[in-house]
């Protein structure tokens, strides 16, 4: 929970720096940015270029810093095609440091501020070459690698703004948590992937109580949490209710100084547990039985960054709905054109009723097939009088078009489709 | 032996088909002037491309009169130049590609022409080329070279010499 501590002591430092700063400016100023920074869609593949693997819809908050680094070609995206981080916000007048740290990177400027005049560094270079610019107008740079930027190798700068002072939500003593889950609902974690979870952080600071069901209709059954994903106020009682069998609460990770122990007795619909949570940090838990199917959820306990509002925002992560059924749709038509053989084969050489195989005599049966009489050639050509004329013809037409084809291919498709290598 | 006269024709007639296809080739060697991708380029140390001679730092370089050399470099997922930057050449001079790899094996073809040769790392594709029309040709990278080989292309714009800015060549 290094994130974390930094932003506590950073912050800690800031409510020192301002002093009696009161609670009604911290909320004018978080006002000025939303919770989660919108991009319009600039890390998703709806824009130009593919999905941002390494935004996890957070942005790393720089504020306050004279000089920042952002690393050019960090490993994401399928290889060394990634911004990191991939979205970061700093005070105007930041000197941000881009280094590559891989190689045929370059930073090709998308979108940026009405007045700014940033422009980028177009020229592809390798690792160990650096370029820094400072930001000055406030607002959202939107930049991309040019020969990444397919895989989705694009990043933004975000000048000023942010938490400058409101933790919002509960007020300005809240410590900020980021909604940040790191691989935990995927795959690559323990357990199956989590298909209730799409992304987003149900939002509940602020209410004392707050439910969530634990085996609820997901991941191919009743085999999920209901929300996955949850952010309270630290001091909030979290009420897990059974609502279906067999189910339990295993703590997977939780941060420094918490004492969550989970439930890890396995018990039926109808059973409920709580807890209430009090250190800021993430918590992930997940139900042992159902591990495998991605029987998994997190709890954040904090507001979010740079204002209340709404959660963590999306990840980056996506569900496959209705996966399950297509698979055992297309594994059923495989397996159906795989047996079709052995049943047809069967189906053919089942034995003829004894009640048909009496209607045919032998006697019937030689006369409806006779034998051809054997015929006796009307004329006899020798060798010089065959004249197979018809053949010629074919082999004249055959060599025509084969002549036809060649003047073509050599002619027309290779030596006129100039330039050519000549030398 | 006695063959029927009909089959002595076609017999013969494919004899002719297929010294028409050698004498074809050696017209197009000879009389068009179409030749081949040579080694010639020689090779080259893949992680410091410009190590030996045989490689300069990507770019145009003006070779003598109405002969230029072009120095590429293909890499993961662009060509240097040719990808940032348009390789721009002047119409009607002796254009002679100089191609290397400094990773994985890449493919140079410009679309819809006979320029076309694979890319292999520590090995320079030499290949000289007129062109007589001025416009744009586009390159495209035919080796799977990864993730975004999809997304690996370039251009050349020829230009007409009288526009050729000279600014833009190193001296040889």
């Amino acid at each position: 929970m290094t994130r974390l501590d930094e932003t506590l002591s950073r912050r800690g430092l800031m409510r020192a720096a301002a002093g009696t700063a009161t609670a009604v400016a911290a909320g004018a100023a978080a006002t000025g940015t939303a919770a989660a920074q919108d991009y319009g869609g600039w890390f998703t593949g709806d824009a130009k270029g593919g999905d941002v693997g390494n935004y996890d819809g957070t942005t790393v908050d720089q504020t306050g810093q004279d000089e920042v680094t952002v690393e050019v070609g960090v490993d994401a995206n399928g290889g060394t095609f990634g911004y990191g981080p991939a979205a970061v916000r700093v005070s105007p007048g930041t000197t941000v440091n881009f280094e590559w740290v891989s190689n045929t990177h370059n930073i090709v400027v998308e979108d940026q501020p009405e007045g700014a005049d940033w422009s980028g560094d177009e020229e592809i270079n390798n690792e160990g070459y650096s370029y820094s610019h400072t930001f000055e107008t406030e607002g959202i740079y939107k930049y991309y690698c040019q020969p990444h930027l397919s895989l989705g190798m694009k990043a933004a700068v975000v000048v000023g703004g942010g938490d400058g002072g409101g933790g919002g939500g509960g007020g300005s003593d809240q410590p900020t948590v980021e909604a940040e889950y790191g691989n935990w609902f995927t795959a690559d974690a323990d357990g199956g992937a989590t298909d209730n979870f799409d992304g987003t952080t149900v939002d509940e600071t602020g209410s004392d109580d707050v439910t969530v069901e634990v085996g609820t209709n997901a991941n191919g059954g009743t085999f999920g949490f209901g929300p996955a994903a949850v952010r309270v106020s630290p001091g909030t009682t979290v009420n897990f209710e059974w609502v279906s069998n067999t189910h339990n609460v295993v703590v997977q990770s939780q941060p420094e100084g918490a004492g969550w122990s989970g439930s890890e007795d396995i018990n039926n619909e109808g059973y409920s547990y709580s807890h209430t949570f009090e250190t800021p940090g993430v918590y992930t838990y997940y139900c042992q039985p159902h591990l495998s199917v991605g029987m998994k959820g997190a709890i954040v306990v904090g507001a979010a960054p740079g204002g209340g509002g709404d959660g963590g925002g999306p990840t980056g992560q996506r569900a496959v709905p209705g996966s399950t059924l297509w698979t055992s749709a297309f594994a059923g038509s495989v397996l159906l054109a795989m047996l079709a053989p052995i049943v047809a084969s069967y189906y053919r050489n089942r034995p003829v009723p004894e009640a048909d195989r009496l209607d045919t005599g032998d006697e019937q049966q030689a006369a409806a097939t006779p034998e051809a009489d054997p015929y006796e050639p009307e004329t006899e050509l020798g060798h010089d009088e065959y004249d197979p004329v018809g053949t010629l013809a074919s082999v004249a037409i055959y060599f025509l078009i084969l002549v036809g084809m060649w003047v073509f291919m050599y002619f027309v498709e290779f030596l006129g489709n100039g330039p050519t290598i000549i030398g | 032996m006695e063959i029927h006269r009909f089959e002595k024709l076609w017999l013969v007639a494919a004899f002719v088909l297929i010294a028409a296809f050698i004498a074809t080739i050696v017209y197009g060697s000879l009389v068009a002037g179409v030749s081949m991708v040579s080694d010639d380029g020689g090779t080259v140390d893949p992680d410091d491309i410009t190590a030996s001679e045989n490689f300069r730092e990507p770019g145009v370089y003006q070779a003598g009169d109405g002969e230029y050399d072009v120095y590429v470099e293909a890499r993961q997922f662009a060509f240097v130049p040719g990808t940032n930057s348009p390789i721009r050449v002047p119409a009607n001079t002796e254009v002679t590609f100089y191609i290397t790899s400094s990773d994985v094996t890449h493919g140079f073809d410009l679309v819809g022409t006979n320029v076309n040769t694979m890319v292999i790392p520590g090995q320079v594709a030499q290949l000289t080329v007129e062109f007589d029309e001025t416009g744009t040709h586009h390159i495209v990278c035919h080796e799977y070279c990864g993730a975004a080989h999809h997304d690996m292309e370039g251009t050349v714009e020829v230009v007409a010499q009288e526009n050729f800015d000279t600014e833009e060549v190193t001296e040889a």
